[in-house]
């Protein structure tokens, strides 16, 4: 039993640092509370589905494919719905909730509303010290855990990565430099997508698909930014993990039904004792002057 | 004349920040602007990095005009700013930041050089690499605003108060350091409240009061001006 709520809690975590990585660039970067960041996984799902399931290519290339095109929409939403807003963070949020909608409207009206079953990508399972893991859910581990890591490289050693946590720490300071604010949105909104979008590609052959799921995900990403730190990747990962082995031993060792009552208690008690998250990144300017 | 502001106001809402500015910096000077709180040394310099657009003038840079571009394209075409208040990146380290500084500059080469020269600027900031913006000093946090803004390799240097908040002793050594990057080819606009210190170590002043330039010439002639004593010396 304990292994396997070890391993679930192991999946669980990836998937939600895939998830919550692009909130936090999101919110570092445009100061947007993206509610609509679950769509996109679903997206990422439905993406799967139809490339994988409908249209019979292989899974590795449905992936890539939709990794690139739901990264290439969010740009699109980034410029038409999210850039006149920058700034105004009220607003933007109410956006945000009406791109969920709009959203699962597209998703409905193209692909139904009913659940989709994908057919297995592997068939099988590992056994582990006593845990049995389904091989879906063993190659997700990897491929999350590789795109996590290459996310946080890219931050810390590129130009443009290191452009992008200077815009999220000080616009004005960044721009001074010659970096270009919007340019560092429109890859912040672009990469992070592209991650959320990846979590929907490897959630998908193991959970129901439909123009809805996406609306729980967001709800526990949300609360891994908080409990991170906001603007931090690294407080990001270790939330994830947290959260995400909270939940396994929630369901492992009492009842599921309580998972999201017990997560708002870890988001409660974080906050209290540090207000900062877990690392305890403060945004000094957030919507610093527009000009 | 290398950079001219030529009659230029700028306006925070209905607010005049500065009212028909004009002066000029010569390649290879130490031009200071002084003045009091709100006289709008800081709007100026804003205006020339293109923070601020003005509502009437022209700004001219090595033979073009850049009132109205983008802060980006005028960094590119060599203005940096050390702006008021450090905006620095509290949570990167000093190297990430200086190599921030270098962001138009694609040439590895030319980044490691640029490098190289702030760090033998500031020494103190290479035994520092590591650390994180916020963790240094105020001092140091100034050195590296400095140092930041010349990886950008810039034609001109604006410096808003890089004494503020300073003990004496490292106000003479920041002071030193501008000096020093000045003679090697950096053309510098300071902007400071030590207008003692200030109009010692430039060449040309301008002096401000309420948005307007009320004064400017030879630092040597205004450090004997009695209205400058009165103003801003201390009798």
């Amino acid at each position: 039993m304990l292994m396997q709520v070890l391993a679930n809690g192991l999946m669980l975590s990836l998937i939600y640092a895939l998830v919550s990585i692009g909130l936090t660039m999101i919110y570092g970067v445009m100061h947007i509370l993206n509610w609509a960041h679950g769509e996109i996984v679903m997206l990422g799902a439905m993406g799967a589905y139809f490339f994988f399931a409908a249209r019979g290519l292989p899974f590795a290339a449905s992936l890539v494919i939709t990794v690139i095109l739901v990264g290439l929409l969010s740009v699109l939403i980034e410029r038409i719905v999210f850039k006149p807003m920058r700034g105004l963070h009220l607003p933007s949020f109410i956006m945000s909730m009406g791109l969920v909608y709009v959203l699962q409207a597209f998703a409905t009206v193209t692909l139904g509303v009913q659940d989709k079953m994908l057919p297995s990508v592997l068939t099988g399972a590992v056994f582990f010290f006593g845990a049995v893991l389904p091989k879906e859910r063993v190659m997700l581990m990897p491929i999350a855990a590789a795109l996590t890591i290459g996310y946080y490289l890219f931050l810390q050693t590129t130009r443009y990565g290191r452009a992008i946590r200077a815009t999220s720490m000080d616009e004005v300071g960044a721009a001074l430099q010659g970096i270009s604010v919007d340019r560092c949105a429109a890859i912040a909104m672009g990469t992070g997508s592209a991650l959320a979008a990846a979590a929907g590609c490897l959630l998908a052959p193991i959970v129901k698909v439909n123009p809805f799921m996406g609306e729980a995900i967001v709800f526990k990403a949300f609360i891994i930014v908080f409990v991170g730190g906001r603007m931090s990747l690294v407080g990001t990962i270790l939330a994830a993990f947290l959260l995400g082995y909270t939940e396994s031993l929630v369901a492992g060792y009492w009842n599921p039904v309580w998972i999201p009552m017990i997560e708002m208690a870890v988001l409660a008690a974080v906050l209290l004792f540090r207000p900062g998250g877990l690392v305890g990144v403060e945004i000094k300017k957030l919507g610093a002057e527009r000009e | 004349m290398l950079l001219e502001v030529k009659d230029v106001t700028v306006q925070y809402g209905k607010v005049v920040g500065i009212d028909q500015v004009t002066l000029g910096v010569d390649q290879g000077e130490i031009v200071t602007l002084i003045g009091g709180n709100g006289a709008g040394k800081t709007t100026t310099l804003r205006a020339i990095s293109g923070m601020r657009h003005p509502s009437r003038g022209e700004i001219w840079f090595d033979g073009q005009r850049i009132d109205g571009l983008s802060v980006q394209k005028i960094v590119q075409g060599g203005i940096a700013h050390a702006p008021e208040g450090r905006r620095l990146f509290d949570y990167m380290t000093v190297k990430d930041t200086l190599l921030t500084g270098a962001f138009l500059q694609k040439n590895k080469e030319g980044i490691t050089r640029a490098l190289e020269r702030v760090y033998a600027h500031f020494p103190r900031l290479q035994e520092r690499e590591k650390q994180l913006a916020s963790t240094l000093s105020g001092g140091e946090q100034q050195m590296l605003t400095i140092g930041r803004a010349l990886m950008v390799n810039p034609k001109v240097l604006l410096l808003d108060e890089p004494s503020l908040g300073l003990a004496p002793l490292l106000v003479q050594e920041i002071f030193r350091i501008i000096r020093e990057i000045n003679a090697g080819g950096v053309t510098t606009v300071l902007v400071e409240q030590n207008s003692n210190m200030a109009l010692k170590l430039a060449h040309r002043a301008y002096v401000l009061e309420v948005g307007r330039i009320t004064l400017q010439g030879e630092t040597t002639e205004l450090l004997g001006d009695e209205r400058v004593k009165a103003a801003y010396l201390g009798g």
